[in-house]
């Protein structure tokens, strides 16, 4: 397998300009990392503090096999909601190590508002537990919630209920699950550890009830303690409802980590081929491949050069359907058949799409989608060549993969080509942005002055016919908001993507991927009708 | 992994990862080693430590590894266990009054059932010509003495239990 | 003259095999008398036969008289060796044996409980000429103790008369202390030796000991089979001891040799005995006591002068006369012993205990091992700590120190905490190494003599315990490799 040719001229004013604007974004984004899981009020610390219970990233650095990764997924959830007060929706979730088995984890943080659910709490967990069954990866509940808040209840109603019933499935499915309740599980949350194959309570501070003490009061008059209802002595001595008392979180951990150890071993249904190599080309010339700018092209096989082993890359077709890139290359040992877009999707460049799709389903290849798409090509030409009948072809094919997909957004991610490229609701096994990503039905700006024209007729239709200036703000407000809606945090902070991912850090989060993937089996392939 | 060494009485704290080739990686505070082990004909191994090798006599009790170098001589590493650690300091310290060496009980100054206030001398014992007075390290009524006079005991061993007056 | 074909050992460890293999080179049986706890000792396993002596502790088994007697009767033993501790100076386990028509392999009873008697033996020395540190005896006149143990004038030394081996000894420096020392050493005395008499003697700055091996026969001769010296000590214990002795010049080297044959000869002494002596920086030396056995570190002598001392004990004791002359006994080379302790220099010398994982005596050129322990046997606080006796000899004292060194180096013993790395660091010590070593040294370069684990033996010390903890390398192993290439990323 050949080694991509860079054309990167880094010495070059465009990569030194690109560069600059990229690190920044992504120092940006680290950031804002950094803000969501570390920085919290001194009070809330102090309070967890006097409750005698570990921060949650404490309890992660515990849980965690030392010296292995973790790939946090959607940890800036709500970075664009409730006015930005809910860092990752009061929850932790993230693919891991533990044991030596990977594990996905879900860990209540409690350092904000008790760790209430939120309506985007439990629409993360539900993203995490879809992972865990499409990929049969265990899962570890770290609980400490104060359960829904209370201004949330109906948003958390009706996502919570699949929180459960994703549990249940995962159980049916053959994947463990071990709760350690570390905090209080109050109603719903007291499914958690009760649907888990095994479950610890830490003494003093864990509970699980259905109703906590003010409830208990209301509703029957009885008086009890927390510890009385449902603490650890009561349900590890009395009702069984879980199964090892702890004196410590520490010890909860030692033991849940001691569980995981007696987990079968993982039955992979693919493996690395090659011993890994890092890419011959320095990934961090990302950010001079990359205009922040997303109306301005580059070439993906640079990306492609700067993300896979050796930088080596077998390209199918490199001479029909161009602005397509397809071809084989392999991530940390993984063969993977990618398909990046290098311009507008055409008619060939989407047969192309679909005969690379079932060739990768043929040889049991998982797919790499590499976005950054503005679309199929319009107008009455591509039409009578049949351009939506071959976006139908790549859908169909697409859809029908029975191979693992995987799915980075490296730049643009619009119209239908969101969709042909594998987006969020076509089921990729995980699906990233990179913080500089811009996506949408159309463009802002194209959005921006079609709502605006629209806007301008009606207000013409009532009478009202405005100045130039009244026009531009009204564009300029129009465009803002378009701007803001189509920017990576929104779509991150709503759950559109797993999480937002440094260019660096792709090749890393592509390997754990594959791994994890590689637990549950792949299926036979077979597709609906393409229209020929 | 994770593990708490005693060497000497000094705690390090050890993170173990997997290196290349078989080889496992060892840091602890700042420092960073690669390790592989290898039994030689004579009962002996062969660590290999950061290239260097060193034939080395290896034998394990329950709690500690014991290993000799020729050229270091033996050394005695106690493995710990935090996360128990925690835990008893919170159950059990001030109930149980545990040897601070082997030896042999001279006096006993206590019976099952005595009021005791703290710093009360509770036991005598002796161990390498030198005699040592343990005292209630609290407020407590003697629940039981585990050893009579010219009875010995180990390191750690539990001589007097505490309970509350 | 005594005729004897079965000797019984009372005694354990490494002397108990000692002496078995000094009987059977001679052509006799030996039977080993042992608590149960010894059931699996290389002695009690080795010996011809082995009879088990019980009582309330081990050591109680080990000292009592009447036992040891009926055992001897029993299992038809004609004589006894008592080796070095328990009954080995007691007369009236020598006398209990005569009665019965038993062989103890020692001195007379008599000569025993002179030397028992500090205060005793003290005078009966002076008597004779020989030299004694200036001193004041309580008995003498109790009620002048304190004024005449003040005109001896500090710093004095506090003894018990009917003490040894330094337990209940004190230094008063302070002459406004004396009579709260003296209250107090009696305190001791009565608790140790339920004797409460006391003695004190000029102290003698930076004291070396020095003690000198003599033998004597039946007919009145006695020789002397040089000095060994015993200065590095701790707690009045000794841990290193070498012969010759480096502080001495070749005259005062005879001089106090002669001394000691005097010494025994004058109490008409028969078989092996040691005198011991405090000498001073001066040069001058003063009679410290005499034991009347086997010392520990009676292989020292062995191996410069080649005598085997438990074949003329059993020589003597059967009444042949000693088989050679004072001129026949040559030193050659240098020896040193050190003495292998279960113990943990790190911590103030405590007692180690554990199971004998693994014993690997070293060997070599002049290395001697005197040793009786097992792999899997355990080390308890039932007896004295120590494990082995690592004896070294050389041409010259260099030599014997860098072979004393390698060997304790070489010395692989597991399971249990030992001194063996103190040892090497006493014998580079500068001190040692300069021949200058008195019974102060230890105590007075503690904090040089105390480890330093490089980070290298740190290394390996944690690489072993990773390398042969299994689950740990199958947790470890268990990481897939990816992972454990990646490190701990965090996107």
């Amino acid at each position: 397998m050949k080694r991509i040719e860079s054309r990167i001229d880094t010495a070059s004013e465009a990569f030194r300009r690109n560069h600059e604007a990229m690190s920044a974004i992504v120092a940006k984004f680290r950031e804002r990392m950094e803000i969501t899981r570390h920085q919290r009020p001194a009070h809330e610390i102090k309070r967890v503090r006097n409750q005698g219970k570990l921060l949650v990233r404490e309890r992660l650095d515990l849980l965690l096999d030392p010296g292995t990764p973790f790939l946090e997924l959607s940890a800036l959830a709500a970075c664009e909601d409730y006015d930005g007060e809910v860092p990752g929706a009061n929850v932790v979730t993230g693919l891991g190590v533990v044991s030596g088995r990977e594990v996905l984890i879900h860990a209540d943080d409690s350092s904000v508002k008790g760790g209430v659910w939120y309506t985007l709490t439990p629409r993360k967990l539900v993203r995490m537990l879809d992972i865990a069954l499409e990929n049969r990866l265990p899962v570890l509940h770290l609980c400490d919630s104060g359960g829904a808040f209370l201004e949330e209840l109906s948003g958390v109603y009706i996502e919570g209920g699949r929180v459960f019933r994703n549990q249940c499935l995962l159980s049916k499915a053959g994947v463990p699950q071990v709760a350690m309740v570390f905090g209080h599980c109050t109603a719903g949350g007291a499914y958690i550890p009760a649907l888990c194959d095994y479950s610890i309570i830490v003494r003093g501070t864990g509970g699980v009830f259905l109703g906590g003490p003010p409830l208990v009061k209301a509703a029957t008059g009885e008086e009890h303690t927390a510890d009385e209802i449902g603490g650890c002595d009561l349900h590890t001595q009395v009702s069984g409802t879980v199964d090892y008392p702890a004196d410590s979180e520490a010890q909860a951990i030692e033991i849940c980590r001691e569980i995981v150890a007696q987990f079968k071993p993982a039955v992979r249904s693919f493996l690395p081929e090659r011993d890994p190599e890092p890419p011959y080309y320095d990934p961090d010339e990302i950010h001079g491949i990359v205009s922040p700018d997303h109306k301005v092209l580059f070439d993906q096989r640079e990306i492609i050069a700067r993300i896979v082993d050796g930088s080596r890359f077998h390209e199918y077709q490199p001479a029909y359907g161009t602005t397509l890139v397809c071809g084989y290359a392999y991530v940390w040992g993984y063969r993977v058949g990618i398909l990046a877009n290098n311009g507008v999707l055409f008619s060939d460049s989407s047969k192309k799409a679909a005969h690379f799709i079932s060739l990768c389903n043929q040889n049991r290849t998982p797919l790499l989608f590499l976005q950054n798409t503005t679309g199929y090509m319009i107008g009455r030409n591509y039409e009578m060549e049949g351009i939506t009948k071959d976006g139908a072809k790549m859908l169909m094919a697409q859809a029908g993969s029975a191979v693992p997909k995987f799915t980075v957004i490296t730049s643009a991610a619009f119209g239908a080509g969101y969709y042909g490229m594998c987006g969020r609701a076509w089921d990729p096994r995980f699906i990233w942005a990179w913080p500089n990503v811009h996506m949408g039905v159309m463009g802002p700006e194209q959005a921006a002055n079609t709502l605006a024209d629209v806007k301008i007729a009606q207000l013409r239709r009532n009478g009202h016919a405005p100045d130039e200036t009244e026009m531009t703000q009204l564009r300029r407000r129009v465009y803002e908001k378009a701007e803001r809606e189509s920017n990576a945090y929104f779509a991150t902070s709503r759950l559109w993507d797993d999480g937002l991912l440094a260019p660096t850090d792709t090749r890393n989060a592509l390997g754990m991927a594959l791994s994890a993937a590689a637990h549950a089996p792949i299926a036979d392939p077979h597709y609906g009708i393409f229209r020929f | 992994m994770r593990r708490r060494y005693l060497i000497d009485g000094q705690a390090h704290d050890v993170v173990v990862t997997r290196g290349a080739d078989g080889a496992v990686q060892i840091d602890r505070a700042g420092r960073r080693i690669s390790a592989r082990a290898e039994p030689l004909p004579d009962g002996r191994h062969r660590l290999t430590i950061d290239g260097r090798e060193h034939a080395v006599w290896i034998a394990s009790s329950a709690d500690s590894v014991f290993v000799h170098s020729n050229a270091t001589g033996a050394a005695e590493i106690e493995t710990v266990d935090p996360a128990a650690a925690d835990g008893h300091a919170r159950a059990g310290a001030a109930d149980a009054l545990t040897a601070p060496m082997p030896g042999t009980v001279i006096v006993v100054h206590v019976a099952v059932g005595d009021a005791v206030v703290a710093g009360q001398a509770l036991i005598v014992i002796e161990s390498m010509k030198l005699q040592t007075t343990l005292i209630a390290p609290r407020d407590g009524r003697i629940r039981a003495v585990h050893f009579g006079v010219g009875s010995t005991f180990g390191l750690k061993a539990t001589l007097v239990t505490l309970a509350d007056a | 003259m005594p005729v004897f074909q079965k000797v019984l050992i009372a005694n354990r460890g490494e002397i108990a095999l000692r002496i078995h293999h000094g009987l059977k080179a001679m052509g006799l049986s030996t039977v080993v008398a042992h608590h149960a706890v010894d059931a699996g000792s290389p002695a009690v396993l080795e010996a011809d036969q082995a009879i088990e002596l019980h009582g309330p502790t081990p050591v109680a088994a080990y000292l009592d008289i009447a036992q040891i007697v009926e055992a001897c009767r029993r299992i038809g033993a004609q004589a006894v060796h008592p080796g070095y501790g328990f009954l080995s100076e007691n007369a009236a386990f020598a006398r209990a044996l005569e009665q019965t028509g038993i062989v103890f392999i020692g001195p007379r009873a008599d000569t025993i409980e002179l030397m028992g008697d500090k205060v005793r033996a003290r005078n009966f020395v002076a008597e004779r000429g020989f030299p004694v540190a200036p001193g004041a005896i309580e008995e003498d006149d109790p009620a002048t103790f304190v004024e005449r143990a003040r005109q001896v004038g500090t710093p004095l030394l506090i003894k018990p008369s009917a003490g040894g081996g330094g337990k209940g000894m004190r230094i008063v420096r302070d002459p406004g202390q004396l009579e709260a020392e003296i209250q107090s050493a009696r305190r001791e005395g009565e608790r140790y030796f339920g004797d409460g008499r006391l003695f004190v003697e000029s102290y003698v700055e930076r004291p070396r000991h020095i003690e000198v091996q003599v033998l004597g026969d039946d007919n009145g001769q006695v020789v002397h089979l040089w000095e060994r010296e015993c200065s590095v000590q701790r707690r009045f214990q000794k841990i290193i001891e070498e012969t010759p002795s480096p502080a001495l010049s070749a005259r005062q080297q005879r001089d106090i040799c002669e001394a000691a044959a005097g010494i025994a000869r004058a109490c008409h002494y028969r078989g092996a005995g040691t005198v011991e002596f405090i000498y001073a920086a001066g040069g001058e030396f003063y009679f410290l006591e005499m034991n009347t056995r086997l010392q520990v570190e009676h292989p020292l002598t062995e191996m410069v002068t080649g005598v085997d001392l438990v074949r003329e004990q059993v020589r003597v004791a059967r009444g042949e006369p000693l088989a050679f002359a004072q001129y026949d006994i040559v030193q050659q080379g240098h020896a040193i012993e050190c003495r292998l302790y279960a113990e943990d220099a790190a911590h103030d010398f405590r007692p180690a205990t554990g199971k004998i994982l693994r014993w690997r005596a070293p060997t070599g050129p002049g290395v001697r091992v005197d040793a009786g322990v097992r792999e899997g046997q355990a080390v308890t606080t039932a007896f004295d700590p120590m494990i082995a006796k690592i004896v070294c000899h050389g041409a010259t004292r260099a030599q014997a120190i860098e072979r004393s060194v390698r060997a304790l180096q070489d010395a692989v013993l597991l399971g249990v905490t030992t001194n063996a790395r103190y040892l090497t660091r006493v014998l580079r010590h500068p001190e040692f190494m300069q021949g200058r070593a008195d019974t102060g040294m230890l105590a007075r370069c503690a904090d040089e003599l105390r480890s330093a684990p490089g980070n290298e033996d740190t290394d390996l010390a944690i690489a072993a315990a990773v390398l042969s903890d299994n689950e740990l390398l199958r947790a470890v192993h268990s990481v897939p490799p990816m992972h454990a290439a990646m490190g701990a990323w965090r996107n």
